[in-house]
């Protein structure tokens, strides 16, 4: 019974009762009550839907070739598939990078206690996992990945870590910006790139100036 | 228990608790991923008879390992006593064995199987370290 017990054992002082709720050991204000149990539950989950978003990326990542051929005519030359090749890569990579930062932040204990991120992170991970599959499976063309991209990576751009996320987004902008130039991408291509790397972290910087000097809110 | 006028320092590993906590919870979505790769596998590849029996013997008793070196390891981590956490990590030998196993010798092995049981591994390999770390901290607090 003890192995069950512990198997299923909550950390940091809390304890399952009887109905398998988390409750604290010891008496707390209820603000601190509420606050302990809901986040105790939420960090598991959002292990969990970041590890599953992970590895549907890498398997992504490994069998490429099906969603690579969906986005080219059915006459299609070796430079074509290559330039398609690349600009997936370069958008598996640049999620991988956002992972890391994501991961980073997350064991670090930086942002593991923080519920408002978790909630935000696990709906995009999991909504991500999810619209990936779909990618997969039904082998939607390349293109679409890049909006998957960007509605799914608000979690880590909201700041996980604030001026991590701005060097994230400004690395992965170089990254790409140098793909555009070398490899002569199409010019619709930058409106995503800049769309992602530049307008997503100047809003939310706008947001926070305002709210900062604006609303007088604490900043974060 | 800290005595009046001495206060006992904390020895177990924080790094180490995160760690076996998220592998108890990594560990039970791994053994449901396994049950229907299994099952999906099963139905698809022809496997030669007696094999698939095998794997999920196999895949049983890894459940069994598992189960035990988790208890032993965040037990002897929060007691701060060395014979669990040693336990624990001799219990990783054949738990990672287990692990390449699958990711390796299996009859069929699937990409995704490949993740799951990489990211596994880097769970053991990470609790070794820590592990080995806390059970010498615990073992030079012991000596005085």
């Amino acid at each position: 019974m003890t192995l069950i017990g512990s198997w299923t054992s909550a950390p940091f002082g809390l304890y399952r009762n009887l109905f398998g709720f988390v409750v604290p050991r010891r008496s707390l204000s209820p603000r601190t009550f509420r606050t302990m149990t809901a986040i105790s539950s939420l960090v598991p989950a959002r292990f969990l839907t970041l590890t599953a978003h992970l590895v549907i990326v890498i398997t992504i990542f490994w069998s490429r070739d099906s969603n690579v051929l969906a986005c080219l005519p059915l006459q299609y030359t070796q430079e074509q598939y290559q330039a398609r090749d690349t600009e997936l890569i370069v958008a598996l990579s640049v999620t991988l990078g956002l992972f890391v930062v994501e991961l980073a932040g997350f064991l670090s204990g930086a942002s593991m206690f923080n519920s408002s991120q978790s909630l935000l992170s696990i709906a995009a991970h999991v909504s991500a996992s999810v619209s990936l599959l779909f990618f997969l499976f039904e082998q939607w063309s390349c293109t679409l990945y890049w909006w998957i991209f960007v509605f799914c990576s608000f979690a880590v751009v909201f700041p996980d870590w604030r001026p991590l996320s701005a060097l994230a987004a400004h690395c992965s902008a170089s990254v790409c910006l140098s793909f555009f130039v070398f490899q002569q991408w199409e010019c619709w291509t930058y409106w995503y790139m800049f769309g992602f790397c530049s307008v997503l972290p100047a809003a939310t910087e706008i947001v926070i100036f305002i709210a900062v000097f604006g609303l007088k809110k604490k900043a974060l | 228990m800290a005595s009046r006028g001495k206060s006992s320092p904390i020895l177990s590993s924080t790094p180490l608790e995160v760690l076996l906590f998220l592998n108890g919870w990594y560990y039970p979505v791994y053994f449901i991923a396994e049950i229907l790769m299994f099952i999906y596998k099963g139905l698809l590849l022809p496997y030669p008879p007696a094999t698939l029996t095998l794997d999920l013997v196999l895949l049983f008793l890894y459940l069994g390992v598992e189960i035990l070196r988790l208890f032993f390891g965040s037990k002897g981590n929060l007691s701060q006593r060395t014979l669990p956490l040693a336990v624990s990590l001799l219990l990783s030998l054949p738990c990672s064995v287990m692990s390449v196993y699958f990711l390796l010798l299996q009859s069929f092995v699937l990409r995704v199987e490949v993740i799951l049981n990489a990211i596994l591994l880097l769970f053991y390999l990470l609790e070794l370290l820590l592990g080995i770390v806390a059970l010498a901290t615990f073992a030079r607090a012991d000596i005085f």
